[in-house]
């Protein structure tokens, strides 16, 4: 597994930008430490893929007060493909008005695609702000009824209901993924 | 334009946990759901012509299946023709997908519009044209990304709508009017509008109903789905026709609707 640690200046913010499109198996542990006060991190995942495996851990420490942080991932998942995320934010005693909230949204679009999404969290300190969710699901039957009446055809009407799903996250990312990711989306 | 004839329509709710037995099995998990459950039918027997370029209006109390009747033209997989036909033209409503039928020129305005997240309505109405035949040769995406514009502009709908996320957190006014912008804006021929006078104050109502006669005017033909008859005072039906547990118990002219929301349906419904 590959290990990226990430630790951010007093005052800073970090984006942190996670992409995958399925090239290959790819296993990704991703650290951020926040013990430096007023320091924010956005770590923002995006994949999509058709094949091959996706195993991504996160983890936000905020060990400093006044830390901020967003874990966002959206991803989806067609063919075969399958991704494993877990989600970890800890919140530490001392770490007053820490604000976080940690998203996993996942789309099956083949009934051979897996997806496990695992949001944790650990809060050891009690003025703060913490939120987290997640949800892995296939593409909703009502959305593409409302689409399809507007002529689409069912293979259409998916693929612009994908590209929103993952490109409400683009203008987050930072403007050399949000290249990659748009150029992405246009192959879907 | 041609005319929708709708042919001793009965309709069910489908269960898709009963879906793969259907073909093959009897339907025991049917009979157990119960009333108001799936299997039971909602439409018994509907006979309704709609002659082309007319305005039909469609009245009942809550639960008597005009908004089954409004999906069901269109294709709702959730609901199930057991017998009878639609056509509209030389179209066979009854055995073609959504799609398509949109694609005929058959569009509805929904009563509860869904929410597509990262998707505006400019991006839906541009991929969704594109499938349209019949558009002319000179058609270009600019000039139909102003028409979108000046549409909206005449609905009095902010310029910000036309960009986020269809239906994102707006009030109940606001998808209305979303709704009457993209059937003004695709090439319709008749127009299913489900209940678009629930949740519009007086303003949006006068704006949504005068866009209507726009495209009555334009001959497009319209049924309207009501329960009760506040639109109507912006738009004169050519026909009224009242429902009530599936069936169309009574039919007239707009004198129809004026009765009803003096009396009620209590005279009509026994």
């Amino acid at each position: 597994m590959t290990t990226i640690e990430v630790r951010v200046n007093a005052g800073e913010m970090k984006i942190v930008p996670i992409l995958w499109f399925g090239e290959e198996n790819r296993s990704l542990l991703v650290r951020v430490i926040l013990d430096k006060p007023g320091s924010s991190v956005k770590v923002l995942c995006v994949f999509y893929a058709k094949h091959n495996a996706f195993h991504l851990e996160t983890e936000v420490i905020h060990k400093a007060k006044d830390t901020f942080s967003r874990t966002l991932a959206r991803g989806v998942l067609d063919g075969d493909a399958s991704a494993n995320y877990e989600g970890l934010v800890v919140i530490e005693k001392g770490a007053k008005n820490s604000d976080t909230d940690l998203s996993e949204r996942v789309i099956l679009l083949s009934p051979y695609a897996r997806a496990r999404a695992i949001p944790r969290l650990e809060v050891l300190e009690n003025e703060v702000k913490a939120g987290h969710g997640a949800t892995v699901g296939k593409i909703d039957e009502d959305q593409l009824f409302y689409l399809a009446s507007r002529g689409l055809a069912r293979g259409d009407a998916k693929k612009l209901i994908v590209r929103g799903f993952l490109g409400a996250l683009i203008s987050e990312f930072p403007a050399e993924e949000a290249e990659i990711i748009n150029a992405e989306l246009e192959r879907i | 334009m041609s005319t929708l004839t709708i042919k001793n329509l009965h309709v069910r709710l489908e269960n898709p946990s009963t879906t793969g037995l259907r073909a093959g099995y009897p339907s025991t998990t049917q009979a157990a759901t119960g009333h108001g459950g799936a299997g039971n039918p909602i439409l018994n027997g509907i006979n309704l012509v709609v002659r082309r370029g007319q305005t039909c209006v469609l009245m009942g109390p809550n639960g008597s299946g005009k908004s089954t009747l409004g999906n069901t033209l269109l294709a709702n997989p959730q609901y199930k023709i057991s017998r009878g036909s639609i056509t509209f033209g030389k179209h066979m409503l009854s055995k073609m997908k959504t799609d398509e039928i949109a694609r005929a020129g058959v569009l509805l305005a929904f009563q509860n519009p869904q929410t597509v997240s990262g998707v505006s309505v400019t991006n839906l109405l541009t991929a969704a044209v594109r499938n349209f035949k019949g558009k002319g040769k000179d058609f270009k995406m600019a000039d139909f990304r102003e028409e979108i514009k000046d549409t909206a502009n005449t609905l009095k709908i902010s310029k910000d709508f036309l960009s986020c996320s269809l239906n994102e957190g707006f009030s109940g006014g606001e998808k209305k009017k979303m709704e009457i912008l993209q059937l003004s804006l695709l090439p319709a021929q008749l127009i299913v509008i489900d209940e678009i006078d629930s949740g519009l104050d007086i303003d949006a109502l006068k704006l949504v109903a005068k866009q209507i006669s726009r495209l009555r005017a334009r001959g497009v033909t319209l049924l309207i789905i009501t329960h009760y008859n506040r639109i109507l005072r912006w738009i004169k039906p050519d026909r009224v026709h009242i429902m009530h547990k599936g069936k169309i118990i009574k039919s007239g002219t707009s004198t129809l609707a004026t009765a009803i929301e003096k009396k009620g349906y209590g005279d009509y419904i026994k």
